[in-house]
């Protein structure tokens, strides 16, 4: 072997080790899944059977593809299927960028305290649950004594006020709303933690070149960003048909239902009297096939962008 | 700090001050929206139930009184359903920050063979699942019903968590690892020793998730534990809620627990759940909220 | 740091091991699942210790808020670790039945249930989970539930100079006087004739009762055909009396939208006259202003009952039958049958209904006249949360037919009750499962829902929609489940 070869060898030997090292440290974690997500994955043949959780998973019998027949032939579910698609697109083009908006804009608050009182007022939403808000919903747009009524009247206005949470015209809006409202402070955590990765030195260097601002957030900061908002992207366009069962649940009611009710919320009502797991995991199936099928869509396409970025 | 040292030297002009004040304006606005429910809970909470429940929105309390945390904290169930949670959440969210880290980190190394399937391995995770009973009955061959166990294993690697950690250690500079590498180092210490203490923005943003998802989490305690001794606080809550508003609590007719509506015990349990998690939130808001010097990375 | 938190971790866990060791001596256990409304008592509290000694068993209990129960059970039945006693409906009960995962309890009836046979013993062959192969499996419990009342204001009344409300046209009346015509006095247009909630089916029973159709259950045509009460021929002459009410604003408006915590805020605020609910809640502890003021000795002061009358003579809220599809059963996988039928007989006696209710005597409570179901709280029981944290209230389970609620009732609650039950509209009460109810039974209900909501505030034509309702309900199930209904209910009554 000449002295080349043999340095390769090593070379070779040197990263077979480290592999190897890779490997193991990522064993742990392999078999969690296995165990915990994996193992258990057999309960997604319910769907295709006829599951009693009575009878237990063997004895249940095969039933091919009815479950989904049945599910998708109602009518109902026409109209859950189709309020699902509007709501989850509307709820991924608007709310998937506002955290990025609100963590720029958080990054451009000079002062320290300011920047994370308001990090912190911004989160505040998610520990209050769907139930209260929908409380709160009420005592802001009830007809009866409701504060917007209430303010509305007191500036003289006497003309008719719809409530808007008994109105199916708006009551999407209110959904979608609502959700930018709640949802949107909370993932600023992962772009905040993200900017504050960026090494500083790359500023400097900018502004000794004599960029601006905006140049500065556009060239810096937002590129530096772009892994983590590819990255975010590709595993939200997986959940764009999670349209928001907690939501929907707690602030729908009967006059809105045509306008509101998702697969999710419909499945629930299926399945309130008797245990239908079987017809539920079919709708689950359904929901994440279609998930992956984007995720994957998504991935390919960033990764001919760029072959760096990509989830896989 | 040199980020701030930066700024200072920086005379700003017209224009941008005035950007950066409608910035902080727009922001402030929506602050506010957010803070006021909270706001208007833990007023609620503090109010005479008959006066809070004329209806209306909060901004000081009705007839002030503490009454609703006394009942709250008169039984001792609750103080063991605190201590259940505090540790369930202290104990999960260390084992989590360093399960994900773990398997993050061989993952964010891009030579290494087999990357994008094991990467798919574990988003598929995200997607699917065998659903509660499969889970359950995982649960309890491994004889881990109403044990502590339970309440800590099941939920102990979120695989979108993982992912982001492994996004963040991909973009560290790759000139780091592999100076350490040809130093034989190997990757457990380069992971200990180099790569983690320059991710505390990651690492602390984490640890908020798992926190809170520990923290707040229900269906496990209900669906692993028997016992009252492991009931964690978001349980313990929600049947005091229900056995307050019971309309069948004809029994109830004295006391304080009498002069207090379900309404108020329920904004006083989010409350005493929410309070805890808004003092621990500085500690880790610090390490990503303000712009870090990476110094350390040009090494 | 990591030392310590391993250390602890390892603690918590020996810790939760101890208690298994150290009782699995003498006494047999039994676990009882409970759910209902939630608990909050302290493990091995007073009452529970006592009646482990009156059956001579440690009970070890799960307890389970309203709404987890399912997961919860779903999860046990899965792992067949079932509970040893525990509630289940009929259609649960057939299943476990035909699987063999119920205990037949005939033998340790005769042997230890003595009270059990002497309050339902008659009741038990007549259920239908006891018929299925001739053993005794469900045992439900004496009492039927308590009939939805319309709670007026009589104070109210007084103050206006108006009569307690008898027929539709007065009712109106009422409602509009209460609305406008400030009756409490305060200067303020801050009350409302009567508040209804679509998040309940209480407050709508009486206005449906009044013509002759029976809420939220199913109705017998003049043919003979068992359906939802949605196709009542009357339906829509109540949703035109609806829309009425709706219309001139002497109902609350956000009926569809109000939170049920609301409606009974309006209520307890004193903001309405009118409200439909079980007198048991509202005359006995649920008072306009419960929380702000004492409540008076005397209940009639301040409510009375309306019986409403409609065009066609009906009358009154829906009829409560004595269960006879839901009860107390036993898992085949139970270890101490015996020791859980001695439980249940238990709490058919009046020393455990007592016990379960209102906790131990002369610790917890006292009697001061308990011919007249008169007690009192003693010390620092007499706060709720105390006295449940030691076990009262917590595992009563409303067995014998004279119980413990019944008794210490008011004598306004207990005559209300009494009265309503006179006017009980009947529906064809079926006790088999229906199939296409189990397959479709709640979207059914939802597209009923979603009508009456739409009908009462929609400004077009009310007869169309109906009709149009009406079609969406018959193909999305309801001409199945009318078809089975019909054929259950023709052959239960011959």
């Amino acid at each position: 072997m000449t002295g080349a070869q043999i340095s390769l060898w090593k070379r070779f030997c040197k990263s077979a080790r480290q592999y190897w090292w890779f490997y193991f440290m990522l064993l742990p974690g392999l078999i969690y899944i296995v165990v915990f997500r994996y193992a258990p994955m057999y309960g997604i043949t319910i769907a295709f059977k006829n599951y009693s959780v009575f009878k237990g998973f063997d004895a249940s019998p095969w039933v091919g593809f009815d479950n989904f027949t049945k599910l998708f032939g109602r009518a109902a579910f026409q109209r859950a299927l189709y309020n699902n698609v509007i709501i989850g697109v509307e709820k991924l083009i608007f709310g998937f960028p506002l955290p990025i908006i609100l963590s720029l804009m958080l990054n451009e608050v000079r002062k320290n305290s300011l920047k994370r009182t308001i990090q912190t007022a911004i989160i505040l939403p998610n520990f209050i649950s769907w139930i209260v808000i929908n409380g709160l919903l009420f005592a802001m747009l009830g007809t009866n004594n409701g504060a917007i009524v209430g303010v509305m009247r007191f500036f003289g206005y006497v003309g008719e006020i719809p409530n808007l949470l008994a109105d199916k015209e708006h009551f999407r809006a209110v959904i979608l709303l609502s959700y930018l409202w709640k949802s949107g402070g909370y993932a600023t955590i992962i772009y905040l933690a993200a900017i504050a990765g960026i090494d500083q030195s790359l500023y400097e260097a900018a502004e000794i070149d004599g960029a601006g601002r905006l140049q500065q957030l556009w060239h810096i900061t937002l590129s530096s960003l772009r892994p983590t908002i590819v990255m975010l992207l590709i595993m939200r366009v997986g959940e764009v048909m999670n349209a928001g069962f907690d939501q929907i649940y707690a602030i729908s009611n009967y006059l809105v239902v045509s306008v509101a009710d998702i697969i999710e919320t419909y499945v629930y009502t299926l399945g309130m009297e008797s245990r239908k797991f079987s017809e539920a995991t079919a709708a689950g199936l359904f929901i994440n096939v279609i998930g992956l099928t984007l995720v994957l869509i998504t991935n390919h396409i960033a990764k001919k962008i760029d072959p760096e970025s990509g989830l896989m | 700090m040199l980020f701030v040292s930066r700024r200072k030297r920086i005379q700003r002009s017209v224009p941008e001050r005035v950007g950066n004040a409608v910035i902080v304006l727009i922001l402030l606005l929506f602050a506010f929206s957010t803070t006021y429910p909270f706001w208007h809970v833990l007023m609620y909470s503090i109010s005479d139930s008959g006066q809070a429940m004329s209806g209306g929105l909060f901004f000081l309390p009705r007839d002030p009184t503490l009454v609703s945390y006394d009942v709250l904290f008169r039984t001792k169930q609750i103080f063991i359903a605190y201590g259940n949670t505090i540790w369930k959440t202290l104990i999960g969210t260390v084992l989590s920050l360093a399960l994900s880290a773990l398997t993050a980190f061989p993952l964010a190394h891009r030579k290494l063979p087999g990357r994008n399937l094991l990467s798919m391995v574990f988003f598929f995770t995200m997607l699917f699942s065998g659903g509660m009973i499969p889970t359950y009955l995982v649960v309890q061959q491994l004889g881990m019903i109403d044990t502590p166990w339970a309440l800590i294993l099941p939920n102990v690697l979120s695989a979108y968590n993982m992912f982001i950690i492994r996004n963040y250690f991909q973009q560290l500079p790759s000139s780091l690892e592999e100076s350490a590498f040809i130093d034989g180092a190997t990757p457990p210490v380069v992971l200990w020793r180099i790569v983690l203490p320059i991710s505390a923005p990651i690492l602390a943003a984490n640890a908020m998730f798992y926190g809170v998802g520990n923290w707040n989490s229900y269906l496990d305690c209900i669906l692993y534990t028997n016992s009252n001794t492991l009931q964690t606080l978001q349980v313990y809550l929600r049947n005091l809620i229900s056995s307050v508003g019971s309309m069948d609590s004809i029994a109830g007719v004295g006391g304080a627990t009498a002069s207090l509506s379900e309404e108020t015990i329920k904004m006083t349990a989010i409350s005493v759940s929410v309070i805890p998690v808004l003092v621990a939130y500085p500690f880790l808001q610090r390490y990503y909220a303000s712009g870090i010097t990476v110094g350390a990375v040009k090494g | 740091m990591k030392k310590t938190l391993c250390m602890l971790l390892a603690l918590l866990m020996t810790l939760s091991l101890v208690p298994t060791f150290a009782t699995a001596d003498e006494l047999p256990e039994i676990t009882w699942m409970i759910t209902g409304s939630g608990t909050t008592s302290d493990e091995n509290n007073m009452v529970l210790q006592k009646i482990g000694e009156a059956i001579g068993a440690k009970v070890n209990v799960i307890q389970v808020a309203p709404g987890d129960e399912d997961v919860k059970l779903n999860a046990l039945i899965a792992a067949n670790t079932l509970p040893d006693l525990f509630v289940a409906d009929l259609a649960d009960a057939q299943q476990f039945i035909n699987e063999g995962m119920l205990c037949p309890l005939d033998e340790f009836l005769s042997d230890n249930g003595s009270e059990i046979l002497a309050q339902v013993g008659e009741k038990l062959p007549k259920m239908p989970a006891n018929q299925m192969d001739g053993s005794i499996y469900m045992i439900p419990g004496a009492s039927a539930d308590f009939m939805e009342n319309l709670n007026v204001r009589v104070d109210w009344l007084k103050k206006l100079g108006l009569e307690m409300p008898t027929d539709l046209d007065s009712l109106y009346n009422v409602l509009h006087a209460f609305t406008y015509d400030d009756p409490d006095g305060n200067g303020q247009n801050d009350t409302v004739g009567i508040v209804l909630t679509m998040a309940q089916t209480n407050q709508w029973e009486n206005l449906f009762g009044a013509f002759g159709i029976p809420y939220n259950k199913p109705c017998q045509l003049e043919d003979g055909t068992v359906t939802s009460y949605f196709k009542h021929p009357h339906f829509l002459e109540c949703i035109q009396y609806l829309r009425k009410l709706y219309q001139d604003g002497v109902m609350d408006p956000d009926f569809a939208t109000m939170p049920a915590m609301t409606a009974h805020e309006k209520l307890w605020s004193g903001a309405c006259g009118v409200y439909g609910f079980r007198d048991v809640g509202v005359t006995n502890n649920w008072y306009p202003g419960r929380y702000t003021f004492e409540c008076p000795e005397d209940p009639s002061e301040i409510f009375g009952f309306a019986q409403i009358t409609g065009p066609y003579g009906d009358c009154g809220s829906v009829a409560q039958y004595p269960k006879l599809t839901t009860g107390m059963v036993v898992a085949s996988t139970c270890k101490n049958p015996d020791a859980v039928v001695r439980l249940i007989n238990y709490l058919f006696t009046e020393e455990g209904d007592n016990l379960t209710y209102l906790g131990v005597e002369d610790v917890m409570y006292r009697w001061i006249d308990k011919e007249a179901g008169k007690y009192e709280r003693l010390n620092e029981y007499v706060d709720d949360a105390v006295h449940r944290a030691n076990g009262g209230f917590t595992y009563w389970m409303n067995m014998p037919e004279d119980n413990a609620q019944l008794r210490t009732m008011n004598a306004l609650t207990q005559q209300g009750q009494a009265e309503q039950q006179l006017h009980a509209i009947d529906y064809p009460y079926i006790t088999s499962t229906i199939e296409a109810e189990t397959e479709y039974g709640t979207l059914l209900d939802q597209i009923v829902k979603e009508a009456t909501a739409q009908l009462i505030v929609t400004k077009g034509d009310v007869e169309a929609e109906y009709k149009e309702f009406v079609t969406r309900w018959e193909n999305e199930g309801g001409l199945e489940y009318e078809a089975e209904a019909t054929a259950a209910y023709a052959a239960q009554v011959k």
